[in-house]
Parts: structure tokens; sequence; C-alpha cells
């Protein structure tokens, strides 16, 4: 099934289950949200599917109020620059109530966006957003980059008591995959390749891009990260001290890989044998003609050139 | 609220809350308090007359200025100094300080230090109640200074297009820090504007009377209860204190204007209404402010301040 429908199964079988999960966006009802991934659900439970006025500040804070009496709140922002109007409810309130109430209250709602890069959109509809706000404590953030961590990290989302920031990508959602468990827990980092040369980590859309990648150079162990905060230093730990050569590839200005590339440097230094190199695109507000949106992203002539 | 008693009671609850507030200020001079205050001097009947017709199990939200409603609400002063000085006893353990404070005791879903955030969040634990089909109803304390904030006004119109059991308190003490109503918006008539615009029942009180704002608040309570639906009620009175502690001189504030409410101090206002109806004695009086004494002393010591 596509990574869409294997969200679509996944909210279905939530909603269904749990009579506290609740949804709200805008067009939720009419066109289902992004990927079509809440259809049918606004018949069956019709007082749990909400569409909302466009008001992405108050309606994340509303929210927050949800999650704190008793439901368990998923938003949309069908475009997740969109998500920058709740900064304040994400950052301030959602990813702060469990610690500030010592407990007494959480605030778990899943802020679900879309990233729609690549696709001529411009600059306020193309953000990999997971760079501002994967400083924020409290905050979880997760993007899959396959049908089947879709679908289990999306569950494992209604699960926590954090508030998640679930990230997925327009061009990620007509892939195709099957619905399997990994060995490993969900929130851990995937060792997708195995290999002994040189360690890639990567998520989210730019996994196409280095699944590609590795059919051009041998010895790579591809982890994909997963669950991006908090992120699993201890998979791309052991993987370094085995391969001796890390390369870290991202969609955004290279934020995640700097954080990367510091803890790998300071917890396991003398595994090294090479500098650490990043992959990430030029920091410029992202341009709209073609070749230029184009030679803005990571390229696989880069990608291959760093692995070699 | 009828009988002499009752009426005692709720004349020592706005003295509690004075005196405690004036416990702040010294405690705060003297190096004891960190961060910072919001106190409320002079809005001891808005935040007392709301909470007197509220219930046990409704909820409540508010801003940054809250010690009055929260002792008004029925928090200790031992309590509400634990959690302030910063040490345990407290009802959120001190773990993020005054304007971060949460009870499920209190059933107090936070103050916040946010302006306006407040708002929205409580639109959302409102929609939960009625969702619940739970027998409390949500209120929210708010300045008039939150109105401004773009969140407030969507939270409004989500309010009113839902319909959630939401009773909006405003306290509108004429200032938003310096900035006068004036400055802030050029039509400061909130319960109008917002019955205008929102479609929400509004009501604007004299909120420095204390058996007004409990009479409004019983009625509006009921509206928001039976209706399952937003009010607002807007609470006209004057905050002495400065904006925050740091703000001593309030030069904002013209000679005149501070006098004239003075005159309409709201617990100035009780005694004398009590000692007419023979209600209250000057012995009487001097017996509540010894109570009071006790209980600052008790919560001294219980925060191990000699």
């Amino acid at each position: 099934m596509t990574y869409a429908q294997a969200l679509q199964k996944a909210m279905q079988e939530i909603m269904a289950a749990d009579g506290r999960i609740v949804i709200l966006g805008q067009d939720v009802r009419t066109w289902g949200g992004a990927g079509e991934i809440f259809l049918g659900l606004s018949e069956k439970y019709p007082d749990r599917v909400i569409d909302t006025p466009i008001a992405e500040l108050a309606t994340a804070d509303i929210a927050v109020g949800m999650a704190m009496n008793g439901f368990l709140p998923i938003i949309e922002h069908t475009f997740i620059d969109f998500s920058l109007h709740a900064a304040d409810a994400i950052i301030n309130q959602a990813a702060k109530i469990k610690a500030m109430s010592h407990g007494q209250f959480q605030s778990p709602v899943i802020f679900r966006g879309v990233i729609s890069s690549q696709r001529g959109y411009g600059p306020t509809h193309s953000q990999s957003i997971e760079e501002i706000f994967h400083s924020v404590p409290g905050l979880r953030i997760v993007y899959p980059s396959t049908p089947s961590d879709a679908y289990f990290l999306l569950k494992d989302a209604f699960t926590q008591s954090d508030p998640t920031l679930f990230i997925e990508h327009k061009l990620l959602h007509p892939i195709e995959g099957d619905i399997q468990d990994t060995p490993r827990g969900i929130q851990n980092a995937q060792v997708v390749n195995q290999g002994n040369r040189v360690t890639l980590v990567t998520y989210g859309r730019m996994r196409l891009l280095a699944e590609e990648a590795i059919k051009q150079v041998e010895g790579v162990e591809l982890i994909d990260l997963r669950t991006i905060s908090p992120l699993d230093y201890e998979t791309i730990i052991q993987s370094v001290q085995k391969t001796g050569r890390l390369v870290t590839l991202e969609e955004g200005f290279g934020s995640i890989g700097a954080e990367i590339a510091s803890e790998i440097a300071e917890k396991t230094f003398d595994s090294l044998k090479t500098p650490i190199q990043r992959i990430h695109s030029k920091k410029e507000v992202i341009p709209f003609r073609k070749e230029l949106e184009e030679g803005h992203y990571p390229s696989i002539e880069k990608l291959v050139g760093a692995l070699r | 609220m009828t009988t002499s008693e009752e009426k005692i009671d709720a004349l020592k609850k706005m003295i509690r809350i004075r005196r405690f507030e004036q416990l702040l200020e010294i405690l705060f001079k003297k190096g004891e308090i960190r961060g910072t205050l919001h106190l409320a001097e002079g809005q001891e009947a808005a935040a007392l007359g709301v909470n007197l017709a509220l219930n046990s199990d409704d909820i409540i939200t508010t801003g940054h200025r809250f010690d009055h409603i929260l002792i008004a609400r029925g928090v200790s002063m031992k309590e509400l100094l634990a959690d302030i000085i910063g040490v345990d006893g407290g009802i959120n353990n001190a773990a993020a300080g005054g304007m971060h404070l949460f009870s499920q005791k209190y059933n107090l879903y936070g103050t916040n230090g946010i302006v306006a955030a407040s708002i929205p969040i409580s639109v959302g634990i409102a929609w939960a109640q009625k969702q619940k089909k739970s027998a409390g109803i949500v209120a929210t304390f708010f300045g008039e200074g939150a109105t401004t904030e773009g969140s407030f006004h969507e939270a409004m119109n989500m309010a009113s297009v839902w319909g959630v059991p939401l009773l909006l308190v405003c306290e509108n003490n004429q200032y938003a820090q310096t900035t006068a109503l004036s400055v802030q918006s050029p039509n400061p008539d909130h319960a109008q504007k917002i019955k205008d615009m929102y479609k929400i029942e509004s009501a604007v009180i004299d909120g420095n009377d204390l058996e007004k704002v409990i009479a409004a608040t019983v009625e509006a309570r009921q509206y928001v209860e039976k209706r399952q639906r937003p009010f607002f009620l807007e609470l006209k009175t004057y905050r002495f204190s400065g904006h925050s502690i740091n703000d001593t001189k309030q030069t904002y504030k013209a000679e005149g204007e501070v006098n004239a409410w003075h005159q309409k101090d709201p617990i100035k206002q009780y005694v004398t209404k009590l000692m007419a109806e023979n209600t209250l004695t000057d012995e009487s009086e001097k017996q509540i402010e010894q109570e009071i004494l006790i209980e600052i002393n008790d919560a001294l010591k219980f925060v191990s301040i000699a």
C-alpha cells in the first residue's frame, strides 16, 4: 500500500479503537486531509472530526486544552509551514505543560504537517520545519519515510504523553511498501542497509536519495533516524565505531546533521578515520525557478562523492 | 449569599487576598522571592465575586495576574507561598514558578505566562467538558489587555461557532502594563464588541461591588451551563498595584484617577455596607484582621521564613 494509505489505515483503526481521538484541521471533513488520510472518518465519527476556520494558533491551543481534559487530538497543517502560526502553542504550551505542572497534566497533541518542497510552491510552502523545532525540549519529532514506519509511528504517537510533531513529505505519499514491524522499537533509528565502510544517516524524503546512492556505492551502512527528537545517537555511535566514517544527509540547512556530528565527535572521536561530512540544502530562501530549485537541494552527485 | 456569617466570611476572604498580596510585596523587597509578581490590589471583589459563584468542579484558568484569583478560589496562603518562594508544600511542587501553576486539587488548569494563551486553551478544555457531558463549566480569567491578541479573537470566533461552556471573565483594570484603554483600541467597550462581532452574550458589571459581581456571575454561570455556550463577563475594576512588582512609580496613572478609584475600593465599600447593615462592627473587623495575621504567621513558618 502507499504511504498515504498506510496513514489512512492507521487513522481508521485508531478512531475505531479509541473514542478520545479527535481530528482538527482545515477541510478535514470535505477533503479528508492531506493525502486523504482522514477520508470517511467524518461520516463514521461526526463529532470527532472537526473542520476549523483558518486559525492555526487558537486551533493548536484548543487542542492543548482538549488534551489536558482527556482527549487525544491530531491537528493537520496541510503545509507544515503554517505551523509557524502555532509556534507559541507548540513550544510554550504543549511542550511544557507536563513539566510545568509537575506531571499533573499532559498535553499529548499530534501536530501533523506535510512538507511540500520541490513542487514549485515557493519559499513559504516548502520548508523543512523540523530544523526550527528540534531544539524544543518536551516536543517529540518524527518523520517517517516508508509506509510501514508511517503506520507504526502514527499509532505510537497516540500512546505518548508528550506532544509530537508528525512530519510527512508530499512526495513520500505515493510510495509503496508493506506494513511490517521492525525488530527494534519504532522509536529507534533503523539500520536499513548494513555496511562496513561508511555510515550514512538520513531521514524523511532524503531517504529516497540515499537509497539511490547506495546502489552506486559499496559498503554504506544506511541509517534512517525515523525519530528526530529524541534522537537515537546510540545506533549511530555503534555504526561509526564499526565504519569509522560518517556522512549526514538532510533536506534542511544542516542543523540536524550538525547536532549529530557534534555528538559523534564528542562521544567517539577516536573511531573517526576521516572528517565528518554533512550534506544539506544551500542556506538560502528556497528559489522558485525549476533549475534553481533543483540546485538548492542535495544532489545524487554530491552524496555519492561524499560516500566514496 | 444571604446570611451575616456568609457576608463576614466574604469580607474576610477579600481581606485575606489584600493582606497576602501586601505580604508578597514585603517578601519581595526583602529578597525572598525570585522572579516577579503581578499583584492586583483593588481587584479583590472581582476575583472573589466570580469564585463564590463557581462550583468546585468548575475548571479555572488565568493569565499572569492570579494571586487574588487563587486565594479567592480557596488555595491556602501556605500553599501559594510555597510555590512562589520555591519550596515544597505548594500545589505545584514549585515546578515552574507562579506564572506556570497547575492544580488538580483546585481544578486549576493553569496560570499562564503568555498573555491570552490561556483563552483558546480554555476553549479546548470547555469543548472536552461538553463532549464528556461533564457537570463543570470552564471559567477563564484575563485582563482587557489580552483582548488585543490575535489568538483571543480566534478563540472567541471558535468558541461561538462551536458553542462551548466557557465563562470569559474579563477584569478590565483600565491598563495593559502602561497602556491605557484609549491607546489599546479604538473601541474600549469590550462587552458590546464581543456581542456584536462574535454573537457571544455579554454583560458589563461594576467589578468593585462584591454582591453585584456574585449576582452577575450566578446568572452568567447558569447561562453557560444551560446553553453550553460562552458568556463574556466584563468586570470594571482598577489595579492599585503596578503592572509588576518593578513598576513602582506608575507614572502613567493620573493623580486624580487613583484617588477616585480609592474611593471605590472594593474592601472599603463592603466594610461600609456591612457596617451600615450592622452585620459588621469595629470589633468584628479587628477580629478578622487578627485571624488573617495568624494565617500569615503560619504561612511564613510553613515556608521557613522566621
